[in-house]
């Protein structure tokens, strides 16, 4: 094949053909989508990096050109923002487990045991959905406080151990595993208690994990019911904590609030990344089952 | 069941299981640079010997949150045994605080903030400082414009033509004000200089009148007839800090932000508002509240009401020279300290003055604070944004506060 004809071929290869200007056009426009819904992120990674002349310019700055961990610095020098973290992490741990154990149990006993009211004490708990929490504040914290759990970590977990949200969703999991392994199971002599232990939770280890980590998020985001119960600076969680930190009188430093979101959703995600697989398959078991 | 009780061990050895606690609760809403000083002052009576070994423990409650706070805490039976209250929110909570007639009174402190705190007769509150409004205004513009820095503008005219000369002769902007709730304070200001006021006695809005009328016109012009001010409030405050800002006005706590900025000021009363027979401004307080409680004993009450003395007296300068708020105490207001400090100098000079002449209106405590404020500031934040007219603002805003009360 002579040089001419090599590059006629080589050019026909990367002709723009109407199907391949579709997909660069499609690549072009979910990238720029994804690009613009990264840039709010980039933006406050960045000012969290720049100097208060960058952070108040005229012109936004999208990188930080003169470099600076001022507001970091800021940050642990003038908060408990280490302890808050640890509190955080803890809090989040302590929910994301019992409510796991909590809901799971009552999910186990609502779709595998027959004891009478079931089915209405299943209907209260979806119903429970539409009651805005705020309605429950003032009477679930007198409760709290007559318990003595007001400044007790309990205060916080034990009202929402019993998660509407993860009750209902890992109903309709355990409805679709097959009751013939519990019979099997219960022919070679497993308990109820065994069965629930060793045949239904590994069983479930997907939606579990899917639902540990949407309560392990929804915790560490909470704000108002850990603030009436957490009555000591040091007790705070990185929300709250934060949030003293940024508002003045309504006087607010950019600086500060951009490396505070910084500091308080990069645990979250690197939490989301470890657990993305699992949740992934979750969504596929909901979505492949009847 | 494993890694609960190990997370449950690792809370109780970091200390986050929780328990309550000895020494005197106090909430403050305090943050940023009064924070710290507010914390400094707790620090110090918790080191000091010569206070009975007084232990308060301080807690920092977001400032959004802390009434929503400090009204459930109270109904659920576990409030502190101090929070700071402003002035103006005496009416909802004033059935159930501790009077403290007796055991401290009103005479240590300037008598118009201390009655701020008396409901019938009755010392319910005792104030720590005020912290009115006032012009604050950028010394390098001045002289950029040509105008001369140590002579501010204290009168409307005065004013007028100041911002003129700054938008003619400079590429910055003459003025910024506040949004949010501090629009309708402004608001207020300049309707108390034309001897007017927001509600009547019986909670019904004042303001649909021509002088409400011309004062929120002022408002609008400012940011869409003369261009003195920018549309967003959020370009003003970034420009303020970038000194490219000529006045802005703003209560005392503003000294620790301005001082951050890095440019030379100076404040001036903020006597903006054209025919205005008695210009003043307004500044509400901080007030110290001692919330009722079955579990506070006698002992734990003295702790409480020793810890109100110390904070609105015996460190009450330092709450001026450092915070920048103007002291309620006499004693602290007259102390060497005090005047000597380069805060004296700055600011509250100025603000001691303005009180001095009765130029300092208190805003009025009514039930439902919040609710009706926003009713007033949502419009005038909307007028600023350019989608509503000066006479739709009055409108909305009178038709919002009348509801508001009358869901009461």
């Amino acid at each position: 094949m002579s040089t001419r004809s090599r590059t006629r071929a080589l050019l026909d290869d990367v002709s723009l053909t109407s199907d391949r200007l579709r997909t660069i056009g499609l690549y072009a426009a979910l990238y720029g989508t994804a690009f613009l819904f990264m840039l709010p992120y980039w933006y406050m990674f960045a000012t969290s990096f720049m100097t208060r002349d960058l952070v108040y310019a005229e012109v936004p700055h999208l990188i930080p050109w003169d470099l600076t961990f001022y507001w970091y610095e800021y940050l642990l020098n003038n908060s408990l923002i280490v302890q808050w973290t640890a509190n955080t992490v803890i809090l989040a741990g302590i929910t994301t487990l019992v409510v796991i154990l909590i809901d799971a149990m009552i999910a186990y006993s609502l779709t595998r045991l027959d004891w009478p009211g079931r089915r209405a004490i299943f209907a209260i708990i979806v119903a429970s959905f539409m009651v805005p929490g705020i309605v429950n504040l003032v009477p679930v914290y007198i409760i709290v406080s007559e318990l003595g759990l007001v400044n007790s970590v309990w205060g916080v977990v034990l009202p929402s151990a019993a998660n509407p949200l993860g009750v209902f969703m890992l109903v309709q999991f355990f409805k679709d595993i097959p009751e013939e392994l519990e019979e099997a199971a219960r022919l070679d002599g497993f308990s109820r208690l065994r069965v629930f232990t060793h045949i239904v939770l590994p069983l479930m280890r997907s939606a579990l994990a899917a639902l540990g980590l949407f309560i392990f998020i929804w915790t560490w985001n909470a704000f108002v019911w850990p603030l009436l119960i957490f009555q000591d600076d040091s007790m705070y969680t990185l929300p709250i904590g934060l949030v003293t930190l940024q508002d003045n009188l309504g006087i607010t430093e950019p600086g500060v609030i951009m490396t505070s979101a910084v500091v308080a959703s990069v645990p979250l995600l690197l939490v989301f990344l470890v657990m993305q697989k699992p949740l992934v398959r979750a969504v596929e078991m909901q979505g492949t089952t009847k | 069941m494993t890694s609960i009780t190990g997370l449950a061990s690792l809370a109780g050895c970091t200390g986050y299981i929780g328990a309550s606690r000895d020494g005197v609760e106090y909430w403050t809403l305090f943050g940023g640079g009064d924070g710290t000083v507010m914390a400094a002052i707790v620090d110090e009576i918790n080191a000091g010997d010569s206070y009975d070994g007084l232990q308060i423990n301080r807690q920092r409650v977001p400032w959004e949150e802390h009434y929503g706070r400090l009204y459930t805490s109270m109904v659920g039976g576990n409030p502190p045994d101090i929070a700071v209250m402003h002035s103006r929110m005496m009416r909802d909570y004033q059935d159930s605080l501790v009077s403290v007639t007796d055991e401290i009174g009103t005479e240590p402190y300037l008598d118009e903030m201390a009655q701020g705190g008396v409901v019938d007769g009755e010392q319910l509150a005792v104030p720590i400082d005020t912290h009115p409004f006032g012009l604050y205004y950028n010394k390098e513009i001045f002289e950029e414009a040509g105008l001369d820095p140590e002579d501010p503008p204290n009168t409307p005219d005065r004013f007028a033509e100041v911002a003129d000369t700054i938008v003619e002769n400079t590429d910055y902007w003459a003025l910024d004000f506040p949004e949010g709730e501090y629009a309708a304070e402004t608001m207020q200001m300049l309707l108390h200089s034309r001897g007017g006021q927001l509600l009547t006695d019986d909670y019904e809005p004042a303001f649909e009148t021509d002088d409400g009328l011309a004062v929120v016109r002022e408002m609008h012009d400012w940011v869409h007839e003369r261009e003195w001010a920018p549309v967003d409030p959020t370009n003003g405050w970034d420009a303020w800090n970038r000194g490219e800002v000529g006045m802005k006005i703003e209560g005392t706590w503003h000294i620790t932000v301005v001082r951050e900025a890095g440019f030379e000021f100076g404040l001036t009363e903020p006597f903006v508002m054209p025919d205005a027979d008695d210009p003043v401004t307004v500044g509400d307080s901080h007030m110290l509240i001692i919330p009722q409680s079955d579990d506070r004993n006698r002992e734990r009450l003295e702790e409480t009401i020793e810890t109100v003395r110390l904070l609105s007296q015996r460190f009450n300068d330092q709450w001026g020279y450092d915070a920048g708020h103007l002291p309620a105490s006499e004693v602290a207001l007259n102390s060497d300290t005090l005047r000597e400090s380069d805060t004296w100098e700055q600011t509250l000079e100025t603000f001691y003055g303005m009180v001095e002449e009765e130029q300092v209106v208190r805003p009025p405590a009514t039930p439902n604070v919040e609710e009706y404020t926003e009713q007033i500031y949502q419009p005038l934040d909307d007028m600023r944004a350019g989608n509503l007219t000066p006479e739709e603002v009055i409108e909305t805003a009178a038709g919002g506060v009348t509801q508001t009360f009358e869901r009461r």
